[in-house]
């Protein structure tokens, strides 16, 4: 089967040139770089809104545009809702008859996206009486309404409260999962790509660098550089076993990471970030710790920095991890590859994101 | 209260500046939709030629008027043949105020279309909006306080419209003698001061009501686009 999103083109908009290739299969993609670079130009030229000089549009094995073969869908009829950043909610209209706009969904199906968005309550409401966070919901929900074969997402999480940006990216997470609609996500922010989205397209100044899984995408060499991010850290899919102490112990194959316990229910997926200066390193395992993590792992790799190591660190099965320490502690502990080392990690340093309930 | 003279003239004056801004608003939001979105080959010439009404002499249109539907002329000989002239009717005082009414709507409408945010027909767009719809459903309703407010003073206009009026469709009390037609014949005949005075006090009446009605409505507007 062909990939979800199948991208190749090149584009001279408003004097800028550029261009960019990838295909993304998961739910949801994450469209990564810095401010300016281009992607939403890039969006607007997916959707239709501006005209490519030349290249490829396919969505679901559908051609959408391709100027070798003169297809060239127009922007309406495309079906790929592009929901831009200030949301534009038409003023004249109410919550619900935004939603109706171009809704092919029947009115119970309308109501149960309403719900599950959290915005059942807000149908009667006028756009310009909503919060931030509330208008992108509804935006949201409006697009996928129209039961799309695409949805990009331009920087929705922008302006909004870390609480509000963790429910938001949650629900753009359920809703691609749910109704099956692939989503773009435009974003400048690590935390968006590493918590919301499956594959990542890595995007510098009017091209794009790379493109695939996120873990791949964010381990490649250009990405540090250009988002700007002195400490990726590493990412960790995990599943929640048991709890304890007001702890939950959180499971991939043998390794397990034991997190407060923020009422996540047994058997849900996490994705944990855990950055390098996070991690620090032992050769034997400690007692008298309050340390709670103590991981074995074996050293894949030391990359020097400035002022110090970036320590690649590999459990027996296969979890990824990283440590940034010091040159003295290098030197100290006489680290090299193929070492056993534990890697130490307090409960309360992992940023976890519920993935599925 | 008031003379058959006066009465008539009012509701004359009623009749001709309705239907002018009736028949001019649909052409005043085509001309100003065009002129605000589209980009074609004699754009400015058009946009010159829409303008004139606004700036030559109003006696000169009603002139030009009088020339384009001359009888002697190919169009105004089939309209005469067929019975359809507009010149000396209240239809030809219609148009004649109707088209000087018409760069005032262009340029009030105008302005609503060029200020609506292109975000919104993009969104539109892509939720599967086609040109015809994104122009009934959104670019209509946003311009609407301004399509108000250009009817609004097209038919302030249209109702004051005097040397185009008389030019083209003369001063025929109670078939083309409109409101400001009947004050100046007032105010040239001898003893006509207080007839004159009268006109021109009930000259406000539908001037001060049009006004009023926009402003309401178009304050509810606003109140619920929550701009108020």
């Amino acid at each position: 089967m062909s990939a979800a999103v199948d991208i190749a083109l090149r584009w001279h908009v408003a004097e800028d040139p550029g261009n960019a290739t990838f295909s993304a299969g998961g739910d949801v993609t994450a469209l990564i770089g810095p401010s300016g670079v281009g992607k939403s130009t890039l969006a607007r030229l997916i959707a239709g809104l501006s005209q490519p000089t030349e290249g490829h549009v396919r969505v679901n094995g559908e051609t959408l545009y391709d100027s070798a073969a003169g297809v060239n869908v127009s922007a309406y009829k495309r079906g790929i809702a592009l929901v831009p950043q200030d949301s534009a909610l038409f003023p004249h209209l109410s919550v619900k008859a935004n939603i109706g706009f171009g809704a092919k969904i029947a009115e119970a199906e309308i109501a149960r996206y309403a719900e599950e968005a959290g915005i059942g309550h807000l149908m009667d409401r006028r756009p310009h009486t909503l919060s931030g966070g509330e208008a992108r919901r509804v935006a949201i929900v409006r697009a996928l309404a129209t039961q799309p074969k695409l949805l990009i997402l331009d920087e929705p999480m922008t302006g909004l409260d870390p609480v509000r940006r963790r429910d938001l990216m949650t629900l753009i997470r359920t809703s691609a999962r749910l109704s099956g609609v692939p989503v773009i996500l435009i974003t400048h922010q690590i935390e968006e790509m590493l918590f919301a989205a499956d594959d990542a397209v890595l995007m510098a100044p009017a091209r794009t660098v790379t493109s695939g899984p996120i873990e791949t995408v964010l381990a490649h060499a250009e990405t540090a550089r250009l988002l700007n991010i002195d400490d990726a850290g590493s990412l960790i899919e995990a599943t929640v076993g048991g709890r304890q102490d007001g702890l939950i112990s959180c499971c991939n194959g043998n390794t397990s990471l034991m997190l407060p316990d923020d009422g996540e229910p047994e058997g849900c997926r996490l994705r944990l970030r855990v950055l390098g200066r996070d991690v620090a390193l032992s050769k034997h395992a400690l007692e008298d710790v309050s340390i709670l993590n103590q991981i074995e792992c074996r050293i894949a790799g030391v990359t020097e920095r400035p002022s110090g190591y970036d320590i690649a660190l590999e459990t027996a099965d296969g979890v990824q991890l990283k440590s940034r320490i010091t040159m003295r502690s290098y030197k100290a502990l006489n680290l090299k590859e193929g070492d056993t080392v534990f890697a130490l990690i307090k409960a309360v340093a992992v940023k976890e994101m519920l993935v599925e309930g | 209260m008031l003379s058959d003279f006066e009465s008539a003239a009012l509701a004359l004056s009623f009749k001709v500046a309705v239907t002018a801004t009736l028949a001019g608003l649909p052409v005043a939001l085509f001309a100003a939709f065009m002129l605000a979105r589209w980009r074609f080959p004699g754009k400015t010439i058009l946009d010159v030629l829409l303008h004139i009404p606004l700036v030559v002499p109003p006696v000169v249109v009603g002139y030009l008027l009088l020339i384009a539907f001359a009888p002697t002329g190919a169009f105004g000989g089939w309209l005469q043949a067929h019975g359809l002239s507009p010149a000396f009717k209240w239809q030809g005082a219609a148009l004649a105020s109707g088209i000087m009414a018409l760069p005032l709507m262009i340029r009030s409408i105008r302005q609503a279309f060029e200020a609506e945010s292109p975000a919104f027909g993009d969104v539109a767009t892509t939720l599967g909006a086609g040109p015809w719809r994104r122009f009934y459903a959104v670019s209509l309703p946003l311009a609407w306080p301004g399509i108000l407010s250009g009817a609004v003073l097209g038919f302030a206009r249209a109702i004051g419209e005097f040397g185009a009026t008389i030019t083209f469709a003369a001063n025929i009390p109670g078939l083309t003698q409109t409101l400001p037609l009947a004050l100046y014949s007032a105010a040239q005949s001898p003893g006509g001061e207080a007839a004159a005075a009268r006109l021109a006090l009930l000259s406000l009446i539908p001037a001060l009501l049009s006004l009023l009605i926009s402003e309401t409505l178009s304050r509810r507007a606003r109140k619920k686009r929550g701009l108020a």
